[in-house]
Parts: C-alpha cells; sequence; structure tokens
C-alpha cells in the first residue's frame, strides 16, 4: 500500500512536462470466473466486488504509464441444515498490484477511448472462521496464496467539463472499462485452490490534470 | 494534497479485519465435520469430514493435517483390532471390479474400497467387490467381515447382492465373497477365530474361516414358513463358542444353534428379550426384557431356564466379571446389582430416570446421567424433577447407597480416571463447556475448563481422554488427567473444505 501511495504521490507532485493528462482515479468493479462455483462456501454469485486506486502518468498525447491497487472481498456464513447454530464465517480476501500501459484516443476533448494491458501481482488471504467476530478464535484458519497474470481492457471516460490538452488545470471524469483477466492458480495450504479467470468491468472517477 | 493522501489511507485501512459476508448465508448439506463419528488411534484420533468425504488427522500433541483419500470418499470409519491402526471404507468412481480395467465413464459405478490407515496415512487398501459399510475382526486380527448394513445409510448402484459378505483375509489381502443370507444384521467370531457366525434375516450363518477359500459351512434357518419374517436382534456364544444364543424381534423364543452338531433348538423366555450377556465364569446367559419385570438365567449345558422378580423391566445391562447391572433407559427409578453366579440382586432407587449409565473400570461405582421428568413437587423433590442429574451408585456395599447431584446441563457422556488412589468421573454435560470431575472416593470435584461446550469424549489407546467439542470448524481437546493439561486442536475441518467433494455417490 505504502509504495503505491508513494507513486500516487510522486504523479502527483510531477510539474506537467507536456501537453499531455495525467489522471488518478477511484474505481469500483466486479471479478467474474467461473472457479467462483466450486468456492461456493465464500461467495454467492459467479463474481466478487472490489474497489481500488490508479494513476496514470502520460508520456505524450497517446501513451501513459499506469499502476494501481485493487482489493476483492467476498464472503459467507455458513449453516448446516437440521444444525442448531451457525458452523462459520468464509473470507476471501485479495489485493492486485497492477503496473501497465495505456493507449488513449482522444475525441473532441470530451471522449477518451482507451486500452490498457497489465502485468498483475495478487496476493490473497482465505479464511475460515468459527468466530467471526473474534479475530484470535480458536477455530480460526487463515491461508495466503500468490498468484502471477495479466489483463486487457477496453473502456472509454468522459472529461466534465471538457479539457483542452494544451491548457493547464484539473477536470473530472467518468470512466467505464471491461476486459478479460488471467491469473494464475493460488494455492491455499489447506483451505483448496482457486483459479481467478474471468470478465472484468470497471467504473470510476478520475482527476484529470 | 496530503489530506487527500492520508484520507486514501485511511479509507483502504478501514474495516480491514471486519470479514465480509456476515449474514449472506450459504446452507450446507452436510457438517464439516463429525464430532461422534471419531476413531482413536494410540498417534491420535481420525475425523470424518462428510463435507468433503476425507478424514483429518489430529494428533495428541493438537496438530492436524489431511487424510486425502481422493478420488474417493470416506462413507464409513471403523476401528481396527490394532489400536494403531483404523479401516475407512473408500467409495470411488470407476469400472466395475468384474469389468475390463479401463471402460466408457458412462458405465462407471462406485466401488469399495477398504483402506487400512496408520500414523495419519493409508498404510494397505483391497478392493471389495460390492457395496458394504460395516467390517467386523476375528479376535486375533488376522480375518475380517465386511458387510453391508441397510440400517446404515447406503450408497448403492448397479447389481449389488444382498446376501453376501466378504472374508477377508488380512494377511495375504485375498477377498472371498460367501453367501450367507439376506439383509447380514451381526457378525460374531469364535473364541479360536476358526469360524464366523454371521446373523441374516430369516437365517443363520456359519463360516469356516480355516477352509481354503473361506466358504459357508452351515445355515441354520430360523424360520421353515418363508412368509414368514425373523429378524435377530441379539446374538451371544457360549464361552467355549460351541452354541449360539440368538434373540428375535417381537418373539420370546430363544434360538439356541448347536455349532459343533447342527441343530437348533428353542428356548421359551418370559417375554421378547432386550439385553443378553454371556457370563463365563458362571457359564450362564443373562437376558432382561423392556416390557416384564423378570430376569432370566440360562445355563449353557441343558439350556435350562431360571426367572426371578424385579420391581420394574430393565431393558439394559451393564456386565462385568460375575456382576451385571440392571437398568432401565429412560424409564424407571430401578436400578439393580446383580451378582450371576449366585443371583444375588441388590436393588438401587434413582430420583429420575437413567438416560445412560456408566460402570467405572473397578467396578466399585457406577454413574447414571438422569434426565428432568417434571411433575408437580415442590421443595427438594421439585427441584430433582425438573433438573437433569447425575447419581452415583456404590457397588462396594450391600447398603443401597446413591448420592444424587443436580447437573446444569443434560449429561451426555462419562468416563473414568483411576489410579491407585483416586477414582474420578469426568461427565460431559449438553452446552456446558466445562467437564465435572469427581474423584468417587472423596466425592471432591473440580472443574475442567473447555473452549466449547463438549459433545463426545473417548480415550487414545495407552494415551489421553479426547473431547470432541461443540465447534463447526472442529475442535478436540486432549485431556491428561496425570498432568491435568489440556490440548487443544481446532480449525482441522476446514481441510480442503473449500473445494468441496471429489464426488457425491447420492447423486450418481
Amino acid at each position: 500500500m505504502r509504495p503505491l501511495l508513494v507513486l500516487l504521490a510522486g504523479l502527483l507532485a510531477t510539474p506537467v512536462a507536456s501537453a499531455a493528462d495525467h489522471e488518478i482515479a477511484v474505481e469500483m468493479g466486479t471479478l467474474a470466473s467461473p472457479d467462483w462455483t466450486s468456492w461456493s462456501m465464500v461467495s454467492g454469485p459467479t463474481f466478487a466486488l472490489g474497489f481500488g486506486l490508479r494513476g496514470d502518468y502520460a508520456l505524450n498525447d497517446h501513451w501513459a504509464i499506469q499502476a494501481g491497487w485493487h482489493h476483492v472481498r467476498t464472503g459467507r456464513t455458513l449453516r448446516v441444515q437440521d444444525y442448531h447454530h451457525v458452523v462459520g464465517q468464509t473470507a476471501y480476501f485479495g489485493n492486485e498490484a497492477a503496473v501497465g500501459v495505456r493507449y488513449d484516443w482522444p475525441l473532441w476533448d470530451l471522449l477518451v477511448p482507451y486500452a490498457h494491458v497489465d502485468g498483475l501481482l495478487w496476493i490473497a488471504d482465505a479464511r475460515f472462521d468459527d468466530d467471526p467476530y473474534n479475530a484470535q478464535s480458536a477455530g480460526q484458519v487463515k491461508n495466503m496464496a500468490l498468484a502471477g497474470g495479466g489483463r486487457g481492457m477496453l473502456g472509454a471516460e468522459v472529461r466534465i467539463p471538457r479539457k483542452r490538452p494544451d491548457r493547464r488545470g484539473f477536470t473530472g471524469a467518468l470512466f467505464l472499462e471491461g476486459g478479460y483477466t488471467w491469473l494464475s492458480t493460488q494455492h491455499f495450504a489447506t483451505l483448496g485452490d482457486i483459479t481467478l479467470r474471468g470478465f472484468t468491468f470497471r467504473s470510476g472517477l478520475a482527476l484529470v490534470y | 494534497m496530503l489530506r487527500f493522501l492520508a484520507l486514501s489511507a485511511v479509507l483502504s485501512g478501514c474495516g480491514w479485519n471486519h470479514l465480509p459476508g456476515i449474514g449472506n448465508s450459504k446452507w450446507l448439506d452436510r457438517p464439516l465435520w463429525d464430532p461422534t463419528g471419531v476413531v482413536a488411534t494410540t498417534d491420535g484420533v481420525y475425523v470424518p469430514l462428510p463435507r468433503t468425504g476425507q478424514l483429518a488427522f489430529v494428533g495428541t500433541d493438537g496438530s492436524a493435517s489431511a487424510v486425502d483419500l481422493r478420488p474417493g470418499i470416506v462413507s464409513e470409519l471403523v476401528p481396527a483390532p490394532d489400536p494403531s491402526q483404523t479401516v475407512a471404507f473408500v467409495q470411488q468412481q470407476g469400472c466395475p471390479l468384474d469389468g475390463p480395467a479401463e471402460c466408457d465413464p458412462k458405465n462407471w459405478v462406485v466401488n469399495t474400497q477398504v483402506a487400512l490407515l496408520a500414523s495419519g496415512g493409508v498404510d494397505e487398501t483391497v478392493d471389495v467387490p460390492g457395496a458394504f459399510n460395516s467390517i467386523d475382526f476375528s479376535n486375533d486380527g488376522t480375518w475380517a467381515i465386511a458387510w453391508l448394513d441397510l440400517n446404515k445409510q447406503a450408497q448403492v448402484n448397479g447389481v449389488v447382492s444382498l446376501s453376501s459378505v466378504v472374508a477377508l483375509d488380512l494377511t495375504t489381502g485375498e477377498a472371498t465373497t460367501v453367501n450367507v443370507g439376506f439383509s447380514a444384521e451381526r457378525v460374531l467370531f469364535t473364541d479360536d477365530d476358526t469360524r464366523a457366525v454371521v446373523l441374516s434375516q430369516n437365517q443363520v450363518a456359519v463360516v469356516d474361516l480355516t477352509a481354503s477359500p473361506p466358504a459357508r459351512s452351515v445355515t441354520f434357518p430360523l424360520v421353515l414358513d418363508p412368509n414368514q419374517t425373523v429378524v435377530p436382534v441379539g446374538v451371544t456364544l457360549t464361552p467355549d463358542g460351541s452354541h449360539a444364543l440368538i434373540s428375535v424381534q417381537g418373539s420370546s423364543d430363544l434360538y439356541v444353534l448347536d455349532l459343533d452338531n447342527p441343530s437348533v433348538n428353542l428356548v421359551t423366555l418370559d417375554a421378547a428379550p432386550s439385553a443378553m450377556v454371556v457370563d463365563g465364569g458362571s457359564d450362564q446367559t443373562v437376558i432382561t426384557f423392556a416390557s416384564a419385570p423378570y430376569v432370566d438365567f440360562v445355563e449353557h449345558q441343558f439350556f435350562d431356564v431360571t426367572s426371578m422378580d424385579l420391581a420394574e423391566p430393565m431393558s439394559q445391562i451393564l456386565h462385568a466379571d460375575g456382576t451385571a447391572l440392571l437398568w432401565n433407559q429412560g424409564n424407571g427409578h430401578t436400578a439393580y446389582r446383580l451378582d450371576v453366579a449366585s443371583h444375588d440382586l441388590l436393588q438401587y432407587r434413582l430420583q429420575n430416570p437413567a438416560v445412560q449409565m456408566f460402570l467405572a473400570p473397578t467396578e466399585e461405582y457406577a454413574v447414571a446421567l438422569t434426565r428432568p421428568e417434571g411433575g408437580a413437587a415442590t421443595g427438594a423433590a421439585g427441584l430433582y424433577d425438573t433438573s437433569p442429574g447425575l447419581e452415583v451408585l456404590d457397588l462396594r456395599t450391600d447398603h443401597s447407597e446413591t448420592l444424587p447431584y443436580l447437573l446444569e446441563g443434560q449429561g451426555i457422556g462419562a468416563a473414568f480416571v483411576a489410579t491407585d488412589t483416586s477414582l474420578t468421573a469426568l461427565v460431559l454435560q449438553q452446552g456446558i463447556d466445562y467437564l465435572y470431575a469427581m474423584d468417587l472416593y472423596t466425592n471432591q470435584a473440580q472443574r475442567i475448563d473447555l473452549d466449547a461446550p463438549p459433545i463426545a469424549i473417548g480415550t487414545v489407546p495407552g494415551g489421553p481422554f479426547y473431547i470432541t467439542n461443540d465447534d463447526g470448524t472442529g475442535m478436540i481437546s486432549f485431556y491428561d488427567p496425570q498432568t491435568g493439561q489440556i490440548t487443544e486442536a481446532a480449525g482441522f475441518a476446514t481441510q480442503g473444505a473449500l473445494n468441496g467433494r471429489p464426488f457425491d455417490p447420492e447423486a450418481y
């Protein structure tokens, strides 16, 4: 988390080297995967919700370097038929560090279609807990797993108010993007394995400057 | 800008340890573990994990590991004669054992494998043709009879013989199918392990284990009219192994089978028996009845019956050398100490009906766990009537002495620790997260705190007690009475749980 914040701070502090636009954004999204079906004890639907931050450092009018962090979390309360109380609580936390390149195709200074590809480092915790309100309960099992992967996305952002690239200053943007995420299998020591690969959709707000 | 950075950091850290999805329920069709199906060996205990169909091994040091039998699933777990081992019935998909080694998956059936487990791993496996879920071992542990108990939940598919058992030679691993009669109910071995007696509906078969391969040597029909159905409910062998005594459901007739010179003799009792034990010292069988206040004695020479009156019917018998404790489960307030040789009876009066009775290993005391019975009485009697209890029966004297105690929760189990100077009863109560430990010699009691209420108690052979606790993700406490130390293992039922079962025979 800290290196990311330092990176974002660096991006913000960088004087505008060209007429191109830098950007920082907050985002929310989904990561779908068929493997959530076999992990139905953790996630009801076949996707998980997440949120994150990202920053783009423009190299020129079209190309930018992009870095971001995204957090996915899901879980369920387990009960057994004919059993008098809750069996336990499951949880999955995924933290994604992404670094990639982005290509912008600005149209009329208002609509900016773009594409980006990212390399991903995924650090995840799976947790099985007999008492969700006690972080130190005896029956808590917590395993960590690492995964690597990549992602390709297509999207578009709308800048309001419109901002001409040759003018300095800030403007806001609303963006929507979709693509595919590929991750290697995550091996949780005792709890099981999951392979997250599937369509990804994200949306958010950006500050363009 | 610094404010923005600080806000981002706070937001991202907010609620980090708060688990997501609390209240978003997932209903499981099976629990993660079975706290009443645990089997103990000298190293630790094996725990069935019904959700995944696998096992967990929990060592007495509190360590836990998975016993992975994939792609099979465990249908039954039973103790083995060697205390360092246990036996698991493993079901897995595959081609029929009597067919080709490779076949179209649509022709797959569920096959059964008997796996011998030791030290948390698989020692050896034997494929058995057909569906089996029960096993009995000979006294010397060299033979086993595997059979399908239709009273248990059984997964069957394809063509299954309901009249066969499999004789397993554990020294060679050879399996021999023996036809014994429809729906096997019980298996017993003679003391010299040369014969197995298999009770089935309407008949009893004797399997000769000295033949090669093992074969049925004689069959005793229990009924001559094929339209009649006779279900054996109890069987004992006389100490010399020459006769089998068989009681049948709803009948006051006792079948006496002469195994040496095949013949059947019918002995008429006072009612349909509910409990039956053989006393080797006096060479008699003691029989009680849930529906009649009598105890019958059958001597083993001419099989004559002697009957004695009781104050209440007795449905259960606890037996030790020369002494039997007669009691009535769930009803009645009376128990008896019986000297089997002399037929001397000593009556004990309990405050409330007993639901469980335990005989101490020294045979000096018995402990009864009683249930509330309601009633309109007031004072001490009213308090007893409305409370679960513990009653200690002093079997040493002829004073019919009982010591009643009120329990905080319904008693669900008990175990004993005997030393040269103490005899301690450990009592489990439903929903109460401590063990009640009482020295029966001094009546000194103490609480042994647990992290979760207990469900069952047992002994690791040559080691500590194990207590299974009411915890969804698995919790077992090992209690060493010598040191008073409790070692706990928790969370082991989550082993591989997120990936589910390899396959589900119920859906097959």
